[in-house]
Parts: C-alpha cells; sequence; structure tokens
C-alpha cells in the first residue's frame, strides 16, 4: 500500500476513525498508530514484518542501556557506551548490506574477477528488500547517534519508539524523521484541529496532483518512451526526455512527501518539510538544501560533519568529504553503478563549486567589483542554468539500465540517433496534458519567489466557498487528466 | 472573511508557521464547496461523455443459475456477452434457457477458477442443466505473464473472502490489489469521472466537443486498430499455447465430465481483416487441431468460428476484438442458422 494508490482509499477513513474515536490519551493514540504502521507495513510484505520489530527493539535497548549509563567521565563507560553504539550501527548497517547490497557486490567482484581471466562463482544473494528500510534505519540510527552524544534523552517507552520507526505516512519513503521531531509529538495526547487538517488536506491534494498527475504523466509519456527507446529519438528529444524524468522523479517523490505531510497533520503529527522549490536553486550546495532534505541534513549531520571534523586523518578533507557523502548517497538510492556514477558526479560538482568559492572569494578580496558583479542578475542566471544542467545531465545514469545506455544517451543529448520527439505528433491532447505538467511545475516553483508568492497569499485570503470551488476544480481536472495506471511510486525502491 | 491557512505550510521552510484559525465551519465549507463542484462538474460532463454501459459479469449469470436453473451455461470471456441476442431468441422459441457468465478478459485457468469457487456449486445443484458452452479465443491459451488477463480475475470474479485470504498470505499485491479497484468503482457507478478512467474515454468525449473528429479521421483510426490487432495475433505464436493454461482447460473439462455435462467450445469469430495467411496457418490452426485432439478423449464438440462467419470488420467495435450490437444480431443469426441450431429445440427435460 502507498499513499498514492486505490488501497489508501479504503485503508485511510478506517484509521483515521479509529485514532480520533480512541481516548485522547498519547499511549491508545500511539497504541492505534503503532497497529496501523504494522498494517500497512504487513501489507508490503507480510514475511518480513519481524525485519522492522526486531530492529525496533535492538535500537530500544541499545538507547536504554547507553540511558542507563550517562556519560561520567571514566575509561569504563565511555567503552561500554562506544560498544552499544556499535552494537546499533553495526546491526543497522549490516541489516542494510543484507537485503540490499550483498548480491551487488557478490556480482560486482564476480564480473571484476572475470574480467581478469578468473572464473569466480560467489553465490549472488537476490533478496527481497524489506519496504522502507532505507529510510527507517537511517531514522533510528540518527536517533542512537543523538542518543549516544546526548542530545536529547533516549525515550522511555517502547510503545513510543516504536510508533516514532513505524509511523506509517512516512514508512516506506520519509521523510526521515529525527528523534527529536517526532517524539515530542508523540508524547503528549494529539487533538483533532480544524486548521491543521484544512491544511493537511490542502497539502495532500496538492501531492497528489504533483505525483499521480505530473510524475506520473511525464514518466509514461515523455520520460520512458525515450529512456526505453533512445535511438528512435532527435537530441532535442533526448533532452525533452530527461528533463521529463526530472519531472517524474519530482513530482513521484516531491508529491509523496508532500502527501505524507498532509496525513500525518490529519494524525495531529507534523513531519518535516522534505523538498523546497529545488528547481530555483544557483548552486548544488543549495539544490541539495532543497532536495530531498531530510536525507541530505542526515548525511551532512551524521557523515560529512563527524568525518571532516574528527581528529584523525579525514579532518579537514573537506572535498573527498563531499565525494565519499554523495557516492554513499548513491549507494542508498540503490544496488547499481548508475547510482554510484550519479552521487560520484554530484560528489565532484561540490568539490568544483567549493573550489570556485574559494577562488572567487580570492578574486573578492583584490577587487571590490566582483562582489558587485557576484550580486548581479547575470551571475544568479548564469549558476541556475549551470546548476539545472548539471542536475538533468547526472540524471542519466540514475535512469539507464547500464553503462552503455548512460552513454549511449549522454551522446544522444548532442547528436540524437533517431528523428522523433516525444509528445509530438501524439495530438493536441497529449500536447496539452505535457504544457500543463511543465505548467504546474514552473507555477509552483515561481509561486514561492518575488511577487508571485503574493498571488498565492492572496488565493488564501479568497472566501471559503472560493477556494472550495478552486480545490473541487482541480478534483475533476484530476479525474480526467490523470493517467489510468497512476499509484506505484518509483522512489519506494530506494 | 475567514483567513484561509490550507497552503500555510506548502512544504516550504519558510511558510512552516502556525495556521491561522478558521474552525470547523470554514473547513466543512470549503470540503462542502469542493465536494459540491465535483458533483457539478461529474454531472456536467456526463452530458458529454455518458456513463459506459453495465456489463454482464460472473455475478449476473450466477444469478440466472441460482433463479431459473437454465439448460445450458455459456461460459468465457468477453465475447460471451455476444450471446445476448441467441439467449433472447432462443426463449423466444420457446427453446433453451441459457445462463451467461462473462469473465472480463479471462483465460482458461481463470474459467476452471471460477468454475472451482463461484458457479460450480450452482452447476451441480442445478437439475435442468445439460450443456456448457465455451466461447473462447486462442488468447484463452496464452500465457498469463504475457496477456494479464489473471489479474483480472480479482476484479471480476473475487468475493471479500478471497481477497482477505490473498492479501493475509501475499500482503496487497498487484494483482489482488484489482479486487479493491473494482470495488471502488463498483462504489461510484453513477460517477462518469470514476467509470470513464482508464481508457482516455472522458478526455476523447471533452476533445470531440471542441473539436469533432472527421470522418476520414475516424476511417483512418479504425483501420489503423485493424492493423495493429493484426501485428497482435502474428505475435502470440510463442506465448499462446501454455502448459498450464491447457491443464486448465483439460481439468474442467474433467470436472463436467464427472457431472455428466456436454461440453461445446466455439472459437468466437476474429475480426476477419486481422486475420492473416500467417496467423491462419501457426497459431490458429495450432489451437484448432489441439481443440480437435482434445475432442477424441472427452465429450467435446468444437467449432472453429475464427474465420468464415458473415461477420466483417464494421461489424467490430474499435478495440477490433467485441463485435457490435449489430454483429452479435448477425453472428446470432448465423450461428442458429448452423452450429448453434440445437439451442432453438426444446429443452430435453430435468437431468436429475
Amino acid at each position: 500500500m502507498s499513499l498514492a494508490e486505490v488501497d489508501f482509499l479504503f485503508f485511510f477513513p478506517l484509521a483515521f476513525g479509529l485514532y480520533w474515536l480512541m481516548p485522547r490519551k498519547a499511549a491508545w493514540q500511539n497504541a492505534t498508530l503503532l497497529l496501523l504502521g504494522y498494517v500497512f507495513y504487513y501489507s508490503w510484505n507480510p514475511t518480513l514484518v519481524w525485519v522492522i520489530a526486531l530492529a525496533t527493539a535492538v535500537d530500544f535497548g541499545v538507547t536504554r542501556y547507553l540511558a542507563n549509563h550517562p556519560v561520567d567521565g571514566t575509561e569504563a563507560t565511555r567503552r561500554r557506551r562506544r560498544a552499544a553504539l556499535w552494537v546499533s550501527v553495526v546491526y543497522n548497517v549490516g541489516q542494510l548490506c543484507w537485503f540490499k547490497y550483498v548480491g551487488f557486490f557478490a556480482a560486482s567482484l564476480n564480473d571484476l574477477l572475470g574480467a581478469v581471466g578468473l572464473s569466480p562463482s560467489l553465490p549472488v544473494l537476490r533478496l527481497a528488500l524489506p519496504i522502507g528500510l532505507s529510510y527507517y534505519t537511517l531514522q533510528k540510527l540518527a536517533y542512537v547517534l543523538d542518543v549516544y552524544h546526548e542530545r536529547y534523552e533516549a525515550c522511555r517507552s517502547p510503545l513510543r519508539f516504536a510508533t516514532f520507526v513505524a509511523f506509517f505516512p512516512q514508512l516506506i519513503a520519509g521523510p526521515i524523521t529525527r528523534g527529536d521531531q517526532l517524539l515530542p509529538q508523540l508524547e503528549k495526547p494529539r487533538r483533532l484541529d480544524p486548521d491543521v487538517l484544512r491544511a493537511g488536506a490542502f497539502i495532500f491534494l496538492f501531492g497528489f496532483t504533483l505525483k499521480a498527475y505530473v510524475g506520473d504523466w511525464l514518466g509514461q509519456n515523455v520520460a520512458d518512451p525515450v529512456f526505453n527507446d533512445p535511438q528512435s529519438f532527435t537530441a532535442l528529444g533526448h533532452w525533452l526526455g530527461v528533463l521529463g524524468y526530472a519531472g517524474q522523479v519530482f513530482g513521484d517523490f516531491a508529491g509523496y512527501s508532500f502527501m505524507a505531510i498532509g496525513v500525518g497533520r490529519a494524525f495531529g503529527i507534523e513531519l518535516p518539510v522534505n523538498f523546497d522549490r529545488p528547481f530555483v536553486s544557483k548552486n548544488l550546495m543549495e539544490l541539495w538544501r532543497r532536495w530531498h532534505i531530510t536525507l541530505n541534513t542526515w548525511l551532512f549531520d551524521y557523515l560529512y560533519g563527524p568525518m571532516t571534523t574528527s581528529r584523525g586523518w579525514w579532518r579537514g578533507r573537506l572535498d573527498l568529504g563531499f565525494v565519499v557523502v554523495f557516492m554513499v548517497s548513491g549507494l542508498w538510492h540503490g544496488a547499481a553503478w548508475g547510482f554510484v556514477l550519479w552521487g560520484l558526479l554530484h560528489g565532484l560538482g561540490l568539490v568544483v563549486q567549493r573550489r570556485w568559492d574559494v577562488y572567487y572569494r580570492g578574486l573578492c578580496k583584490q577587487d571590490r567589483v566582483w562582489v558587485k558583479r557576484r550580486k548581479t542578475r547575470w551571475y544568479a542566471t548564469g549558476g541556475l542554468v549551470l546548476t539545472q544542467l548539471f542536475f538533468l545531465v547526472s540524471l542519466v545514469p540514475f535512469r539507464a539500465v547500464d553503462g552503455a545506455a548512460t552513454l549511449s544517451y549522454l551522446g544522444g543529448l548532442f547528436v540524437g540517433p533517431g528523428g522523433q520527439l516525444p509528445v509530438v505528433g501524439a495530438g493536441i491532447q497529449a500536447l496539452g496534458n505535457m504544457a500543463l505538467c511543465f505548467g504546474f511545475l514552473v507555477a509552483y516553483h515561481l509561486l514561492g519567489v518575488g511577487p508571485f508568492a503574493r498571488w498565492k497569499e492572496r488565493f488564501f485570503t479568497l472566501p471559503a466557498p472560493v477556494r472550495g470551488v478552486a480545490y473541487g476544480v482541480v478534483l475533476v481536472a484530476l479525474g480526467v487528466l490523470m493517467p489510468a495506471s497512476s499509484g506505484a511510486f518509483v522512489y519506494a525502491q530506494f | 472573511m475567514d483567513a484561509g491557512s490550507e497552503g500555510d505550510r506548502l512544504g516550504t521552510v519558510e511558510e512552516a508557521e502556525t495556521p491561522r484559525s478558521g474552525g470547523w465551519r470554514t473547513l466543512v465549507v470549503v470540503a462542502a464547496c469542493a465536494l459540491g463542484t465535483l458533483v457539478a462538474g461529474d454531472l456536467a460532463i456526463r452530458q458529454v461523455s455518458p456513463l459506459p454501459p453495465k456489463l454482464l459479469e460472473v455475478v449476473d449469470g450466477m444469478r440466472v443459475l441460482e433463479r431459473e436453473d437454465p439448460d445450458v451455461a455459456v461460459i468465457g470471456s468477453s465475447h460471451t456477452r455476444s450471446f445476448v441476442p441467441i439467449r433472447d431468441r432462443a426463449k423466444e422459441a420457446g427453446g433453451r434457457t441459457l445462463a451467461l457468465v462473462t469473465v472480463e478478459w479471462g483465460t482458461m485457468g481463470s474459467y476452471l477458477w471460477v468454475l472451482q469457487n463461484r458457479v460450480g456449486p450452482l452447476l451441480e445443484r442445478s437439475k435442468n442443466l445439460r450443456d456448457v458452452i465455451m466461447v473462447t479465443t486462442f488468447f484463452d491459451l496464452c500465457d498469463t505473464s504475457t496477456v494479464g488477463s489473471r489479474n483480472n480475475l480479482p476484479a471480476r470474479a473475487w468475493l471479500a473472502e478471497h481477497f482477505l485470504a490473498d492479501a493475509a498470505l501475499n500482503g496487497l499485491t498487484p494483482f489482488n490489489r484489482n479486487y479493491l479497484q473494482r470495488r471502488w468503482n463498483r462504489w461510484w457507478t453513477g460517477s462518469v469521472l470514476v467509470q470513464g478512467r482508464g481508457y482516455n474515454r472522458v478526455l476523447d468525449d471533452l476533445s470531440d466537443v471542441v473539436k469533432p473528429k472527421a470522418a476520414d479521421d475516424v476511417k483512418a483510426r479504425r483501420q489503423r486498430a485493424v492493423s495493429l490487432m493484426r501485428d497482435e495475433l502474428d505475435a502470440r505464436h510463442d506465448t499462446c499455447f501454455a502448459k498450464p493454461e491447457r491443464e486448465a482447460f483439460e481439468a474442467l473439462l474433467k470436472w463436467a465430465q464427472g457431472l455428466g455435462l456436454r461440453i461445446t467450445v466455439i472459437h468466437f469469430p476474429l475480426v476477419p481483416g486481422a486475420v492473416s495467411p500467417e496467423f491462419r496457418r501457426t497459431t490458429l490452426k495450432r489451437y484448432s487441431d489441439w481443440m480437435r485432439e482434445v475432442a477424441t478423449r472427452y465429450p467435446l464438440r468444437y467449432h472453429e468460428m475464427a474465420v468464415g462467419s458473415p461477420l466483417t470488420d464494421d461489424d467490430f467495435m474499435n478495440d477490433m476484438d467485441h463485435a457490435t450490437l449489430e454483429g452479435n444480431e448477425k453472428f446470432a443469426d448465423w450461428a442458429l442458422a448452423g452450429d448453434l441450431g440445437w439451442l432453438l429445440t426444446p429443452p430435453e427435460g430435468p437431468r436429475k
């Protein structure tokens, strides 16, 4: 089950009714959320429910141990605490590697040894990936690390902790929530607030439109045809294909994140923001502060920061840190070399950007005119174009099936082997849909900036009936335009 | 005026502030107006794009079996619906009474499942039933992984208990999700926005209002559809003789034999323009030969009607698979004058 599929239409009313009919006590509400979370999880793969249950028990045990052995300055306690931390790290990372990467690394090693003339026969395991494993593993790891560093207290209630791990709106695809964001909310009883409910319904509708119409339409009609048969398309067709894929990935993932926030609000829980108009980013660092925010802040807080500020060899190696962090991010997205290449590209991109910043700061010190130049519209536009072009091109290895397909597609961006363009020729309906989808993405980005932001504010001051009619029109449009097979969620596989 | 707060937190960092108060009243007004617009929009679209007609399903056939205890059960894929004129004429002529059990997009495996799990008990109890007519095409022996027909079973034939049992075992899968999709659709039978989805029908009809299609366009589109169907038929040789489906058919015959039922199998007419000599020589011949071979081992009559019927390309709908209403009448005239003439003869009396 995902938030965009028909099953959720059956699940949500039952879950919502059950939750709000429970006594307004935190324990009752948490127990209900936990039950719903496990039903949600069970619906994906009944045989793997134990994975999340056991992982929850291990980390609860570790953090209780840490709470019972606070830092007291003695070496013995420090060692015990560190050992407890390693139990959690090894268990969580081990579980992730076992389910997600063992088969990939075995196959890669077989290929490598085969290439040098050996005939290896490492068994290649093909295990079913427990849904959401990549997300809740990071969530729990962050919590254990925070408790270890005594940033906040360990949760005392196993019920509350289990609910924190298995909160169903974010279970399969984030946002990756921190302990200090969600646990305090679960500590207090929640009440049904009409304003929060209304805000939740709005953001859910917005996310649903983004996912089920924009993302799915662009994926099915623009990206898939070109990536599945690039030989038939011109260079412009290749650019349209990758642009469509960017729209698909953004619509799919940002849409789902917005829907998760909306559903969270229906249960009185506020989830963190995961996307913030990434396509207005004027440099790569800004892009990663706007795209999959909760993953990137996780990577910088728990990997990049500790690594580059540690006392060891890594200290100060900022460039290498970028490369490592983004290769990890690539691997996190999937066990395939295309993802690793994508991560490597972005790591190197950030290195170039950092070096450029250092160089430019030097210019500014020599002559103030460079400071003025940096503030011009031209500089900003150049940054925007370069950043977005880089992002688009980097999506090719992310989407292409293998290295050869990546190279072929990248070549097609310059010299297209075929004569077709996606959508063009499929009639006025298809062209209209494409314009609407891209228009929706542009509008979302524009409505957050400058004078356009005021239009949005003005809309929300319109009388309630007018706003209601506007939402009704959106629903009718969705009923007419949404592709029939909307619902499957690309990012769940990560 | 109630200040809105829906967009206060459109997931952007700088907008993450506390929503302004609007209260339950605003919520109800917004929701009611949205719902009202949705209903009004649906009704307006229905003026341009009418609701699709109600189709005969498994449950309709079961109802007839239960209430009327007919002489003949006709089971098969969506082509079974083409037997409506035959059923009516047989009834008018004082001939056999027919129950039509339509398993949309079925294969032999689907028919066996429906017999074993849904209609079987009714057939076993029946006093009058002597004949089962199976309306098939070569598609019914296709490997289900290539035609997706198995997916239609939860949508068309499952009960809640079948869904719950499957979901408990496997979780929610693309396969059993079809049951929920169908339930959802059946709750909104009056909504064209729900019923018209999946075939781009509403959008096509709305486009027609803005810019009606020229007659040439319609003709060209139908010719293209015939050509696509020809490609489809020609491409099926490798995948449409699946062992599990053949085994399912034989299991079905054994079950019928056990009940003392006679089986008549027909291959429903194909759109003539799509039938190539290559298809006749390969896929169709293999299907017919196999049916005739099976007929030597079981009490089975096989009528190959795939080619040679009076139906022309114009007698088929735009999908080039199903006959039009006029086509069905034409088919009934021809079949009742020939191989299925026995349906016009009086019933033989109770079996038990």
